[in-house]
């Protein structure tokens, strides 16, 4: 049932978000990495090179490089191609500022149970109020 | 966008960087970084002008890092870069900061006591204010830093917790340190091996200059994590402090492994140009004056040379007349910007500079060629003594 399927997740900035799930096990680094204007992944050699972060819920383990990422969480969702929701494996000082400046939902479960209970593309809701992640009815 | 920028937003900011924890400690005095248009882009300044229009304002003295420009002398910088510059500097004055664009605010800007518990960002001037004066302050970043000035206070971890600055590590340095560049090798390599524990270093022979202290702490704030360095016989309180168990004995070996990985064997190609920058951090006063009292013996520089202080170490020295002989003998002097200048980032010459933090941003973030030399031995070399008689060197 639907109720076992949900996980149960540590919210660490409120929200409810829907969308879908966009899965890397690399850290991303939000600075250089992503297009402050169109949200695309642009570091070379990056498993999400190319893709869009809008309105995805994205998961990755952390974040990776300048700090100056925050801002540009921030200005992602000013335009409103920034994802809409954030998953992470673990504390991240870099992510977690910038989306509570953007007002991104973020939580942060346990990267290996999320890898083997969901599929990278499905529909999920990221419910940041009740603190758990599944998919929709 | 849902939210608007309010104090709440930067209360979470603290608050979810202490897994959401709600201890804070007042603070009085606030220093941030992330100011140059070169590191934040426009992602940053975007963010500083909403947050200026957002009626925001700072509750504590708060100072901001060096820009990268100079805005008296920026002819060589792209004037995009130039007037983007200057909307950052303007956002930031809005919500209150003193127009200090220094890395060391600690001289004059921000001056602190013993004791005083703040939040600044910028490494070196963390270290400077923990190590050298005795206050209390973690390494904030852009953001926390930011968040502690408008609201007043910062969390309560690390540093500002009972133990939480205590030393984790001794080092013992066995070797021999000749001059400014020695120091910056030594607090870079312990920077290294200390990994997040505060180190205490005693040294053989200690000497009392400052200056020299200044690099060994700006070396260690580009490759450590801790934000004090416990120097025995100079930081306030040492004698105090429990001795780690744990030691690592240091000598010359150490510091020249890491010194090849910062500084060219090599000297430039005949096309490429070489300039000399000193002053990361800024040159104090003091510093200022020594470079001008060394450069008394000679006429001139053969090679383009680049001093960085602060605004108000710029006034003061040209109120004293320090600064008159430094132009006179073809050296430039700028403030309000740093190393990571606009120009040096376009024309891409061979950079030797006295500073180990200054080498690492240039090959790091402006992938430069750096050639690492104390200020005295490139005097000795550069220095032309009369008219027409070239010095040695490259």
């Amino acid at each position: 049932m639907l109720s076992s399927m949900a996980l149960k997740v540590k919210v660490i900035n409120k929200g409810v978000a829907k969308g879908s799930l966009l899965m890397s096990r690399q850290p991303i680094s939000f600075f250089g990495g992503v297009d402050p204007l169109t949200g695309m992944v642009v570091e070379k050699n990056h498993p999400l090179e190319g893709v869009g972060l809008r309105s995805r819920i994205l998961a990755v383990p952390s974040s990776k490089g300048s700090t100056v990422g925050s801002y540009v969480v921030y200005s992602l969702a000013k335009r409103g191609v920034a994802p809409s929701g954030i998953i992470l494996g673990r504390g991240d000082n870099i992510i977690i500022p910038g989306a509570i400046l953007g007002g991104i939902p973020v939580v942060i479960v346990d990267m290996q149970k999320l890898l083997s209970l969901f599929k990278n593309g499905e529909t999920v809701i990221l419910d940041g109020r009740r603190g758990r992640i599944l998919r929709p009815m | 966008m849902k939210t608007r920028i309010t104090r709440r937003t930067f209360r979470k900011i603290l608050e979810s960087i202490q897994a959401g924890r709600k201890r804070y400690v007042k603070i009085s005095s606030a220093h941030l970084s992330g100011v140059s248009y070169l590191n934040i882009g426009d992602a940053g300044l975007e963010f500083l002008e909403d947050l200026s229009r957002s009626g925001l304002r700072f509750k504590v003295r708060t100072t901001i890092n060096p820009g990268c420009v100079d805005f008296d002398s920026a002819v060589e910088c792209d004037s995009e870069v130039v007037e983007k510059q200057g909307r950052i500097v303007k956002s930031l004055k809005n919500m209150g900061a003193v127009e200090s664009l220094t890395c060391t605010p600690y001289l004059f800007d921000n001056p602190l006591r013993r004791g005083q518990k703040i939040a600044w960002a910028e490494s070196s001037a963390v270290l400077y204010a923990n190590s050298i004066i005795g206050a209390s302050t973690n390494k904030e970043g852009s953001l926390t830093a930011l968040a502690s000035a408008i609201l007043g206070y910062t969390s309560q971890s690390g540093i500002h917790l009972r133990s939480g600055g205590n030393p984790g590590v001794l080092f013992e340095y066995k070797g021999g340190l000749e001059n400014e560049l020695d120091y910056g090798l030594l607090g870079y390599v312990m920077g290294l091996k200390a990994g997040a524990e505060a180190p205490y270093l005693r040294l053989k022979k200690p000497v009392a200059s400052i200056p020299y202290y200044k690099q060994l702490l700006a070396g260690f704030g580009t490759s450590g994590a801790a934000p004090i360095v416990w120097i025995e016989n100079l930081t306030p309180g040492f004698s105090r402090v429990r001795k780690p168990g744990r030691k690592i004995v240091l000598d010359r070996s150490d510091l020249e492994k890491e010194r090849v990985t910062l500084s060219e064997e090599t000297p430039p190609p005949h096309d490429v140009k070489l300039v000399f920058v000193t002053g990361c951090p800024h040159m104090s006063l003091d510093e200022i004056e020594d470079f001008n009292e060394a450069l008394r013996s000679i006429n001139r520089l053969s090679v383009e040379t680049w001093v960085f202080t602060s605004r108000s170490a710029y006034s003061e020295a040209l109120r004293k007349g320090l600064l008159q002989g430094l132009l006179g003998k073809g050296v430039r002097v700028f403030k309000d910007s740093c190393i990571m200048y606009c120009s040096l980032k376009k024309s891409k010459p061979y950079v030797m500079t006295n500073s180990v933090k200054a080498a690492y941003y240039l090959r790091g973030s402006f992938r430069l060629k750096t050639i690492l030399k104390p200020l005295k031995e490139f005097i000795e070399e550069y220095g032309v003594k009369q008219h027409g008689f070239k010095g040695q060197g490259y």
